[in-house]
């Protein structure tokens, strides 16, 4: 008896389960539609900049009534791979910001809501939402001609020092090389001071930060990545062979830097980096040495470039409600107010002059002087293709760079090597 | 009564069964007609492309290097890992007080936090800061960069996976140990077998069972390694640590080669099938 009444009781316990099972697989079953419309917004800001979204968006939340959105979190890496499932799953949020090297094949999704249409209609408006936002931004944003995001950050890549190293290496810490040939110099004295310091740390792991980081000087040497029209490299040739050729003497000539991990110059065991504005808080928070920052140096001293890097923010497709409301974030959060503070709070770069130009970003700039150096390169900054093909793209160029690092290839045949994969990845095999 | 009986347990088992059809069969199946098509996860087409991805993985280099540094790291951390699991259950086996302890202590990277033991070992294995490097350079010997040296990535990666299985090879062998017969041994005791030829002879040949499953689900374990590398070198350098399974997620979720990711997951999963029927046969060869 005992048996069977608790057989019925497990019975009993599993089809609730499986129901529950399968209703939750329907949220339209599990849960009726409230009134205000929640709008899920995907991101990668963490630490201090997601401390930043959050008060941003408490404000937004405050003024607009009827609608709430909700900040989620994924690490760097984890964020493209959540929306590709969500797409698959037709589980897309209503808001994501997500880095501009992924803009070309999330516009292919199909997915992202026509801001000009939503936020208006016609091209007028278009030009009367994006304004004053710099136009090499918006070629991130424009697909088909319509646009589908808008930019939500940008940044660019400058140089930290470490100016105690300077000093012991007897160099002038106010005194930043401005040509690689100082670079060089610099590097080398700051390396002679033994103990495992490299003078100049060089990313050289394969991906994304590889290419991005080496682009700059590829750019500065007028070599260039890809032709206008995206579709054959241009690197391999003298030009692109001088700046590799630059940074592998470095590591096998000089031994001023090493090929390997990263993170020597957080510990304070490298004289110089390349590094992002974001940088510039964590370090004047963490770094166990006085550090500064200047533009690029260049082969001569005046052929500047950097890169640029940042986010763009997006609408996924929902409901009328939905898109509308996500398109009043979207809206808010790249206006001029908005965007100084939140600028000011992270030390990303102005994504609109009358950003460039405000009185919150001109005091901020007083107050944090390492970022002058970025706000000045800013105007040099240059856009990495944006074609669906960049990510394959960049990781064959890594990948054939690499050796060239490790002293296994040499800088010709590297160069040759990336042009053969480049070609490859253009064609999409 | 049967049926009813039949119909309790069906009912019984349909929540897990449910979910095991929703998120292991289906994108199974999925991502199996995913791998003929040169899909990037986000585009709305889904190109069909045959067994082009299969084919292509053939004449990948790539790839091929990819597979050769998984071999090489799963066999070489599964045998290691085996031996010297076994080792430590036969010095722990006599009943100490302390075995118990020691027990503990070497089991304990098995339930640590993979990641987080993968971020300490990085700095373990700092060239400049690290413990390793340090102790070297006291005693004027310059260390490799490890993580950061093509030569010595691989080695540095597979001391934490093998860190990381000795403990469980440990538990299973130390079971193994206590439930054999002492009969045997009795009997060879008076025939005049001691130490290495007890060893040799009784107690190796007794744990082949034991063994087999060490070292076959070691070899499952460590083909589909992915999260200490990942942490660690994420593949580099110079594709010396490039796994499998990270070639895999750096196809499929980094560049958008979602297709050829696939199919590169197929042949993960034949290789780990294959080891699986390899077990049975041999489960089923001892127990005739």
């Amino acid at each position: 008896m005992f048996a069977s009444k608790s057989r019925k009781i497990a019975a009993l316990l599993s089809l609730s389960l499986t129901a529950g099972l399968l209703l939750t697989a329907n949220p339209a079953i599990a849960a009726k539609k409230s009134k205000p419309v929640t709008l899920q917004f995907w991101n990668y800001w963490d630490g201090e900049n997601g401390k930043a979204l959050s008060t941003l968006v408490a404000q937004f939340n405050k003024s607009h009534r009827g609608i709430i959105v909700k900040p989620v979190t994924f690490p760097w890496g984890d964020l493209l791979p959540k929306i590709q499932s969500a797409i698959a799953a037709g589980t897309t949020p209503a808001l994501a910001a997500t880095d501009i090297a992924w803009m070309a094949n999330l516009h292919q999704s199909g997915k992202l809501l026509d801001l000009g249409a939503a936020l208006g209609g016609k091209k007028k408006s278009i030009k009367k939402v994006t304004g004053d936002i710099y136009p090499q931004l918006l070629t991130y944003s424009m697909y088909k001609g319509k646009l589908q995001s808008l930019p939500a950050s940008t940044n660019n890549l400058a140089l930290f020092y470490n100016k105690d190293l300077f000093r012991r290496a007897g160099l002038n810490p106010n005194n930043p090389p401005q040509t690689w040939a100082e670079m060089r110099a610099d590097a080398l004295k700051i390396s002679q001071l033994g103990g495992g310091i490299q003078g100049m740390e060089i990313y050289t792991q394969p991906g994304e930060g590889l290419t991005w980081q080496f682009q700059p000087y590829l750019w500065q040497t007028g070599a260039g990545f890809l032709n206008k029209s995206n579709t054959a490299p241009t690197f391999n040739s003298d030009a692109g062979r001088k700046a590799l050729q630059f940074l592998v003497d470095l590591i096998n000539v000089d031994k001023s830097a090493t090929a390997g991990q990263w993170g020597a110059f957080d510990k304070g065991a490298a004289g110089m980096r390349i590094d992002g504005s974001w940088m510039v808080s964590g370090y004047r928070q963490n770094a166990p040495f006085e550090f500064g920052t200047a533009m690029l140096p260049s082969p001569d001293g005046v052929s500047r470039a950097t890169n640029m890097g940042g986010e763009q923010i997006m609408a996924f497709k929902g409901n009328k409600a939905r898109n509308a409301a996500a398109a009043t974030f979207i809206k808010w959060f790249t206006s001029t107010s908005v965007q100084a503070k939140w600028d000011v709070a992270t030390n990303f770069m102005p994504t609109r002059a009358s950003v460039a130009s405000s009185t919150t970003m001109l005091r901020h700039l007083v107050n944090e002087p390492a970022l002058n150096a970025f706000v000045n390169q800013q105007k040099y900054a240059q856009a990495r293709p944006a074609i669906a093909q960049y990510p394959a793209v960049s990781d064959a160029f890594s990948k054939a760079l690499e050796p060239a690092f490790y002293g296994t290839t040499s800088v010709a045949d590297a160069l040759a090597a990336a042009d053969a994969a480049v070609r490859k990845a253009l064609a999409g095999s | 009564m049967r049926s009813r009986q039949a119909r309790t347990a069906y009912l019984l088992i349909a929540p897990v069964f449910l979910l095991f059809l929703a998120f292991t069969v289906y994108p199974l199946l999925w991502s199996a007609q995913i791998s003929l098509t040169s899909w990037d996860g986000l585009n709305a087409v889904k190109k069909f492309v045959g067994l082009q991805n299969y084919s292509h993985l053939l004449r990948d280099p790539e790839f091929l290097q990819s597979f050769r540094v998984t071999v090489i790291y799963s066999v070489s951390v599964t045998l290691i890992s085996t031996v010297l699991g076994f080792g430590l259950a036969f010095l722990l086996q006599r009943r100490h007080r302390s075995a118990a302890f020691y027990r503990t202590v070497f089991f304990s990277p098995v339930v640590t936090a993979t990641v987080a033991a993968a971020v300490v070992w990085q700095l373990i294995f700092d060239p400049f800061a690290g413990p390793i490097n340090v102790g070297l350079r006291a005693i004027g010997i310059a260390g490799p960069g490890w993580l950061g040296d093509p030569h010595w990535a691989l080695v540095a990666v597979s001391i934490v996976g093998i860190w990381k299985r000795i403990g469980f090879a440990m538990v299973i062998f130390s079971a193994g140990l206590s439930s054999l017969p002492t009969s045997c041994f009795e009997a060879a005791a008076l025939d005049g077998a001691t130490g290495w030829r007890l060893m040799r002879y009784i107690t190796i040949p007794l744990l082949r069972p034991i063994t087999a499953l060490v070292l076959i689900t070691g070899l499952i374990d460590s083909v589909q390694v992915f999260d200490h590398i990942f942490i660690m070198t994420n593949g580099g350098p110079l594709g010396s640590t490039n796994v499998l399974s990270l070639y895999l997620y750096n196809q499929g979720f980094k560049i958008f080669h979602l297709g050829y990711a696939s199919a590169v997951g197929w042949v993960l999963f034949g290789i780990v099938l294959a080891a699986t029927i390899m077990q049975w046969q041999f489960k089923k060869g001892t127990e005739k």
